[in-house]
């Protein structure tokens, strides 16, 4: 069995280097254009950054192996995000918890899952059912508006696995063990996200709140949540604990799957949606699979359905890694499914890894300086 | 045929880093552009909705906005009408004569609490630059 | 009459997960065009209506002039919520009485195919399906039960308006479970809704 090439082989150092140059020059734009000054320790978090970042790609491009060093890239970004998110919220209000000063002030921070509940409320009422500042402040609503859509157009649920912050916890969690505890997980189950999408939609536009984020979140347990006051929010702290603990820890690591992503969140399941006019897809090439279904197994969203994948795909890039005779591949539509694998997977790779960075660098480098003044 | 929606297709693909760049290099612009969508605006139950009034008593400004029935396909019969004291006063305040829905109220209000003649207050909360209060109101 | 129709369209997923694939699997067999399959299902459809009429007209004859107490509301919100928790996990088929029945009449009424869909819609509609029992909870000691079957009504055949058009649904897989997992989902809701009510101090 031939195993499948990196693209040119491995050694090829030259093209790599080729390719990694505009993506760093890229990475240094995104994270010094507007950025200046600082103390060292900021600038000294900056730099590692960068250097992480342009490692990862390099990585990616030179060994072939998209997954393993997107994982990483992405992991990372989401730990670091939670640390520099947290303390933004502690140096803004003295405290990641917000009461009903943050919501009648509308200082809430608008994060991207808050979409699915407010298309209902946006079409109806036209307004936003969300307690946010439509221009000032971290993660203005109009922000995440223009960056919801650009995503949503370019990357499709791409954003799952190069973009989404919550996403690397569920994606680090599922590695931890070398094999999966519960070894057989139905891939149905997945179509619980698309019915958490339609009921939160219109529930939301019921309740005329984001029940999703007042209710359900795992993330509220590493972000922001509401300020115990009553048994009302108690039992919502209780319950965003419990989801995180069960869907974002728990069930990963015995599964292996990316439980939380997979099963439970609406934002994927609309982006999923996406997936049908994004250009970018992950296919079989079927006169090379020999239906080991190693795909199937290594797929962490359960999208892979008799060695195709489905809808659901965030083209994370495992089942082409898994692969041991290259039948699976990043591919463009409408192109031949057997030729230019390689620019298919490049002209992927560069739009999600930019993504990646731009969204999440910024956080990165203030969770690393935080984390660099403990010491220095 | 098929080359040209091949060729087609790798151009519509390799667009998608210069989307990316556009969009987050042009934030500005595009979030204010944004604005102009005709949802782009916080729902009243929770900015409070339109300054309807605005009013100085005892040397404070006071903003008066317009009722609010919270709802998306049926306003809710219960709803607030929402003041602002745009300073923030150490002591406390007494705002006379303020009509609200119909009815003249007076408020009275200490950093601690606020109170409000003929009506119930549905929240208060002291801010950096204001004082917030909701009065309660039924359709 | 709002609540009614999100009951309809909150649940109607579930609704085509069960009672659509009876006039799917008629649409399908007959093979006809496009407009005489909408034909078939106008027909349906009739049958739906005529049931929900005859059903709100029941109920308030009885609870004309009576209110439900908070506490019955409660436990009526907790009922429905078990019923679409089994009803999600797979064990309802035989909640759905109207399948068996559909079935049965299909065979007799061969050749007469429209007036199959008619009863098809009658008979799926006199199932005790859970989004029934929910609406019911919800209308009885209101004025507006038939306005709220209406809605309910308008609520549930959303989703049945596609079905003609078969190359839009390829993945009944997907329908079927998506529609048992909002069922899942819809009754924990209904749950909370029943224990808020039962612990708020209104009974």
């Amino acid at each position: 069995m031939n195993r499948k090439s990196n693209y040119w082989g491995t050694g090829r150092i030259g093209k790599s280097i080729l390719l990694f140059a505009p993506m760093m020059m890229l990475i240094m734009l995104m994270l010094l254009g507007s950025a200046s000054g600082g103390d060292a320790a900021t600038q000294i978090a900056r730099l590692i950054t960068i250097a992480f970042f342009g490692a990862m790609f390099f990585l990616i491009i030179y060994t072939g192996k998209t997954d393993k060093w997107r994982a990483v890239a992405f992991i990372v970004s989401a730990l670091l995000f939670c640390i520099a998110f947290i303390h933004n919220l502690i140096l803004e209000r003295g405290s990641m918890t917000f009461s009903n000063a943050e919501e009648l002030s509308c200082t809430i921070p608008f994060c991207h899952i808050v979409t699915t509940m407010m298309i209902i409320p946006a079409a109806v009422k036209q307004t936003i059912l969300f307690p946010g500042s439509l221009v000032e402040g971290f993660a203005s609503i109009s922000a995440m508006f223009v960056i919801v859509l650009c995503f949503s157009i370019v990357l499709g649920r791409g954003f799952c696995s190069w973009g989404c912050f919550y996403g690397g916890w569920d994606d680090g969690t599922s590695r931890i063990l070398r094999k999966p505890v519960i070894k057989k997980v139905n891939n149905s189950y997945k179509w619980f996200s698309f019915a958490m999408l339609i009921v939160m939609a219109l529930w939301s536009a019921e309740a005329a709140e984001p029940t999703y984020c007042s209710w359900l979140c795992p993330f509220k347990a590493v972000t922001e949540n509401e300020r115990i006051v009553d048994t009302i929010t108690l039992i919502k702290n209780i319950i965003f604990t419990l989801t995180f603990a069960v869907l974002v820890v728990v069930l990963p690591l015995l599964t292996k799957k990316r439980i939380q992503c997979a099963t439970f969140c609406p934002m994927g399941a609309l982006l999923s949606l996406f997936n049908k006019i994004n250009i970018f897809e992950v296919k079989n090439d079927t006169s090379k699979c020999i239906g080991c279904g190693k795909c199937e197994k290594a797929c962490p969203m359960l999208a892979i359905e008799k060695r195709c994948p489905t809808l659901t795909c965030s083209k994370c890039g495992k089942c082409v890694d898994a692969c041991p005779t290259g039948a699976m591949r990043f591919h463009i539509k409408g192109t031949p499914i057997d030729k230019h694998t390689t620019i298919a997977r490049t002209l992927f790779i560069f739009p999600a890894y930019t993504f990646l960075v731009t969204l999440c660098g910024g956080s990165v480098a203030n969770g690393l300086a935080l984390i660099i003044n403990l010491f220095i | 045929m098929k080359k040209i929606l091949s060729v087609f297709a790798y151009i519509w693909a390799s667009l998608g880093t210069l989307t990316i760049l556009v969009a987050f290099i042009g934030m500005g612009s595009w979030q204010q552009l944004s604005l102009n969508l005709p949802f782009m605006r916080v729902d009243p139950q929770y900015s409070g909705g339109a300054v309807v009034d605005s009013v100085v008593r005892n040397n404070l400004k006071i903003s008066i906005h317009e009722n609010v029935f919270p709802g998306v396909f049926r306003q809710s019969g219960n709803g607030f009408v929402q003041i602002d004291v745009n300073q923030c006063p150490a002591d406390t305040i007494r705002i006379d004569s303020l009509l609200i829905n119909n009815k003249i109220t007076t408020i009275s209000a200490t950093p601690e609490k606020a109170e409000a003649d003929g009506f119930e207050i549905e929240d208060f909360v002291k801010l950096a630059d204001r004082w917030i209060i909701r009065l309660k109101i039924e359709k | 009459m709002v609540e009614s129709l999100l009951i309809g369209l909150s649940t109607s997923a579930s609704c085509v997960a069960q009672c659509g694939n009876i006039i799917l699997s008629i649409i399908m067999a007959e093979k006809k065009s496009v407009g005489q399959s909408y034909g078939l299902l106008s027909g349906f459809m009739l049958g739906r209506l005529l049931i929900y009429s005859g059903i709100s007209a029941v109920i308030s004859l009885i609870d004309s002039a009576a209110t439900i107490p908070a506490g019955v509301t409660a436990v009526s919100l907790i009922a429905v919520s078990a019923i679409m928790l089994i009803y999600s996990i797979g064990k309802t088929k035989q909640l759905c009485l109207g399948h068996h029945f559909t079935r049965k009449i299909y065979s007799a009424c061969h050749g007469r195919i429209s007036l199959l869909a008619f009863a098809a819609g009658a008979l799926s509609s006199l199932n005790i399906c859970p989004p029934i029992i929910s609406l019911i909870a919800s209308s009885i000691g209101t004025k507006a039960v038939f306005a709220n079957f209406a809605m309910f009504f308008i609520g549930t055949s959303v989703f049945f308006l596609p079905m003609p058009l078969i190359g839009a649904i390829k993945n009944t897989e997907a329908v079927t479970k998506t529609g048992r997992a909002a069922a899942l989902i819809v009754s924990i809701i209904f749950l909370a809704k029943g224990i808020g009510i039962l612990t708020s101090g209104q009974i």
